[in-house]
């Protein structure tokens, strides 16, 4: 038996248990009330084949289905506990226990060899004894030597086992588990189908431009093909704008205004264009719709610009 | 420390599958994103390429640019010197419907008008120009 001290919480789960607040972890003592025990002095060697048989033992306790059988060596033979997992739940769950804090569970009757005199149960009027080598909760006044101290109190047996917590994962039921997986695999199948097939469409792109490239062996590099641009683009541009502004230059001339001089270089552009007074505001008008730059210096009018 | 159980790994390694089958499609669909947006961007600097050479590069043009000579008389021009993508041309005693005439012809030529200049005497006007392509 180990010592209690410094060791988790220890509660003994009975009917008439009070409320019990709280988040830490907990040590789990079921009583009588929650499980049914068989005595059974078949020669079996291992716990696994003994657990095998533990249904069969156990018939009377109810659907196998909904039980959890435990097996624990006692002397010559082993002892047999079935009980309902979802019933010490709802049970925990009634009294304020989240069953994810259980950490180790025990039996009641692991503590027979420490319970020499009965026991209280905290917060009932009942007790924990042995009655032929069984442990048994009785009404405290029916016994003939009065507890005097409580259950919490036993050293903990060496042997502990494992609640199976088979009906909830933590935060999800069983139920909302199997949901949850369902739902997952289908949305990662739909993603997965969807990467594989954004992945071909990206290989036919992929060889599209590598075909539409070959074609174009000169311009398969991405600098290449800019600096190309480069060049024509601004060939084209500064061409287009000397002939835009020798057209607009060349709507101001008529009969009666009249170009005396173009000169178009590289730097700029100059023109003059001599023109009546009575044409001067008009053309001004002109020439300023057209973006030109004029000034007047006596009969001529100078229209010049540069190139930017 | 409590073990997982089963259904827990179960849960986990679905998760684990739902969030490596998202990032795989998310990658996918970025580099789907990234290379169609690299080819049309190809695409059109090729499109462009070639609008751009056909226009200014055209090795038809010395032809086109010798009907430049067939607007004027030989009288009215001075010099007609074409060689190595280059034409200087030099005219003269061009009345203002000459001078019309030539201008939109050489504004509709694409090559490169280089220098340009007109004189009016009188008149008449005297043009030179200098145009490479």
């Amino acid at each position: 038996m180990k010592s209690q001290a410094n060791e988790r919480r220890i509660i003994f789960l009975h009917r008439q248990m009070p409320p019990i607040t709280g988040q830490e972890p907990i040590d789990l003592v079921l009583t009588p009330q929650f499980y049914t025990m068989k005595r059974d002095d078949l020669p079996i060697r291992f716990a696994f084949q003994a657990r095998k048989l533990a249904p069969s033992l156990l018939e009377e306790a109810g659907d196998p289905e909904s039980l959890h059988f435990e097996v624990l060596r006692e002397d010559e033979g082993w002892l047999y506990f079935a009980y309902r997992p979802d019933e010490v739940e709802n049970f925990l769950k009634s009294k304020g226990i989240n069953p994810q804090r259980i950490s180790r569970l025990f039996f009641a009757q692991q503590f027979a060899s420490v319970l020499q005199h009965p026991v209280l149960l905290s917060g009932s009027t009942q007790a924990l004894t042995l009655v032929e080598d069984t442990v048994t909760i009785l009404p405290a006044s029916l016994l003939h030597e009065q507890p005097d101290r409580f259950a919490e109190s036993l050293p903990l047996p060496n042997h502990s086992f494992s609640f199976p917590k088979g009906t909830s994962t933590g935060l999800l039921g069983r139920k909302e588990s199997l949901w949850l997986i369902l739902a997952a695999i289908l949305l990662g199948g739909a993603w997965l189908i969807e990467g594989v097939y954004t992945a071909n469409k990206a290989v036919e792109i992929q060889d599209n431009l590598s075909d539409l490239l070959e074609e174009h062996p000169a311009l398969q590099s991405g600098l290449a093909r800019r600096n190309i641009l480069e060049k024509y683009r601004a060939i084209d541009t500064h061409q287009r704008k000397i002939r835009q502004k020798i057209h607009s230059i060349g709507s101001l001339v008529s009969k009666e205004s009249k170009l005396k001089t173009l000169e178009v270089g590289n730097q700029g552009y100059r023109a003059i264009i001599e023109a009546p007074s009575s044409q001067r505001s008009t053309l001004k008008e002109m020439a300023k719709n057209a973006d030109l730059d004029l000034t007047e210096h006596g009969a001529e009018l100078q229209i010049k610009g540069a190139w930017q | 420390m409590r073990t997982l159980r089963g259904i827990e790994l179960a849960v986990l390694a679905s998760i684990l599958f739902m969030i490596i089958a998202g990032l795989y499609n998310y990658s996918q669909s970025r580099r789907l994103k990234q290379l169609g947006e690299e080819a049309r961007i190809t695409r059109q600097e090729i499109r462009d390429i070639q609008a751009l050479k056909k226009l200014w590069d055209d090795r038809a043009l010395p032809q086109k640019v010798q009907k430049l000579r067939s607007l004027l008389q030989s009288e009215q021009l001075e010099s007609f010197t074409l060689k190595k993508r280059k034409l200087e041309m030099k005219a003269h005693n061009l009345s203002g419907r000459d001078l019309n005439r030539l201008m939109g012809k050489l504004g509709a030529l694409p090559v490169q008008i280089r220098s340009l200049q007109i004189q009016r005497s009188g008149e008449h006007y005297r043009l030179e120009c200098l145009c490479k392509w």
